[in-house]
């Protein structure tokens, strides 16, 4: 399953960049993510080259996402859309509240079984404590949720550089205008696309 | 303005069950988030759908993440993985003669909006370091998602001379950021 992965250290830095880059086919990503399970140096490689490339992500163009997709997400979300009770019912007499909670009793279940099961697939994203998840989504990597230490910021990226600090829309926007290959205008219903607020949630996450 | 929540207190608001701050994430983050599925994926459909999916991903898991990191690279990476996911399964569905795309070497003016921050800069400065094909080719991959074969149409490059193009550039681009 690992055969494909070499063994001389700059081969494998470049593979895990290749990795985090997604260049790589479906079956070789496939192998690298398996890998990872075991092979603690290429994972804290990986969580490297994420804490180096994250950044780039500003450079694709923000675009609004489909009206109504909230109302999707949330009802696809474990118990589906929110319920409200109704109004005049003590909320100790409400069906509705019994039967909410049963289900959430379930879903709980459900949730953790739902886990175990996403985890499955997409193995170390988010399990590790990294800079960014070591998101490997295509092979199962249980175990390297369980022992995945927690990796030191790769050298020379020092905590503060990973704290990301607001850029505005309107800055990505102007970027991406400016023509290049890595941005595409805003289609379909973008009207109102970027939210003033752009950047008022980006404030570092990480403050030492 | 007004101090809001991070994204980081908002995702540990969301590992505890609350569905409030889930929507918070969804309200702020997902004209950027949709924008870099887009970028993957050039196809409103099946960006959201990989919207979608990356928030329920984020439902279950917003309690692996640890909220002294950034919970926007975060965000981004589920994202982003999820996109690459699909584009790996769907192919050569994807449009890749955009003309939008690649076509055009990555301009430094665009990698500005990477400057501007005092964090990126050190990566800015280090892209602006690459031969621009080479550099060109790790944007192409990381932000539209392209694969080796796909980076050599658009580069009109000899898939081998892409492949090493890139590992070369990733060597380097990892030197110059770890000095």
């Amino acid at each position: 399953m690992t055969a494909h992965i070499p063994t001389d250290r700059l081969e494998r830095e470049a593979l895990a960049g290749e990795y985090v880059l997604g260049t790589l086919d479906a079956r070789m990503a496939r192998d690298v993510a398996a890998a990872l399970r075991s092979d603690d140096g290429l994972r804290r490689s990986v969580t490297a080259w994420e804490a180096r490339l994250a950044p780039l992500s500003r450079l694709a163009l923000p675009e609004a996402a489909p009206a109504g997709l909230w109302d999707r997400i949330e009802a696809g979300l474990p118990g589906g859309a929110s319920v409200a009770l109704p109004a005049k019912q003590a909320w100790f007499a409400s069906p509705k509240l019994w039967r909410a909670w049963a289900i959430g009793a379930s879903l709980a279940a459900a949730t953790f079984a739902g886990i175990a099961a996403l985890q499955a697939t997409h193995p170390t994203v988010m399990e590790a404590k990294l800079p960014v998840p070591a998101v490997t989504p295509l092979t199962p990597t249980p175990s390297a949720v369980a022992v995945a230490p927690e990796v030191p910021v790769a050298p020379g990226v020092a905590p503060s550089q990973l704290a990301t600090q607001p850029t505005p829309d309107s800055g990505i926007r102007s970027a991406a205008s400016s023509g290049g290959a890595a941005v595409r205008p805003a289609a379909g219903d973008a009207g109102g696309v970027l939210r003033p607020s752009g950047g008022s949630d980006d404030a570092p996450a990480i403050r030492h | 303005m007004p101090a809001e929540p991070e994204i980081a207190e908002l995702l540990s608001r969301v590992a505890q069950g609350d569905r409030n701050a889930l929507r918070a994430v969804y309200q702020r983050q997902s004209t950027r988030l949709f924008g870099i599925a887009m970028a993957i994926l050039r196809d409103r459909n099946a960006a959201a759908d990989v919207l979608q999916d990356a928030f329920l991903r984020v439902w279950e898991r917003a309690g692996q993440f640890d909220p002294t990191r950034n919970g926007q690279y975060w965000l981004d990476a589920v994202v982003r993985y999820a996109a690459l996911d699909v584009a790996r399964t769907r192919g050569r569905e994807i449009p890749t003669d955009d003309p939008t795309l690649g076509d055009r070497p990555v301009e430094m003016d665009v990698l500005d909006a990477l400057e501007t921050e005092e964090d990126n800069a050190k990566l800015h400065r280090c892209l602006q370091g690459l031969e621009p094909k080479n550099r060109d080719a790790i944007v192409l991959g990381f932000v539209n998602g392209l694969s080796h074969p796909e980076i050599a149409v658009k580069l009109d490059l000899p898939l081998g001379t892409v492949k090493s193009w890139i590992r070369r550039g990733l060597i380097q681009l990892r030197e110059c950021m770890e000095q």
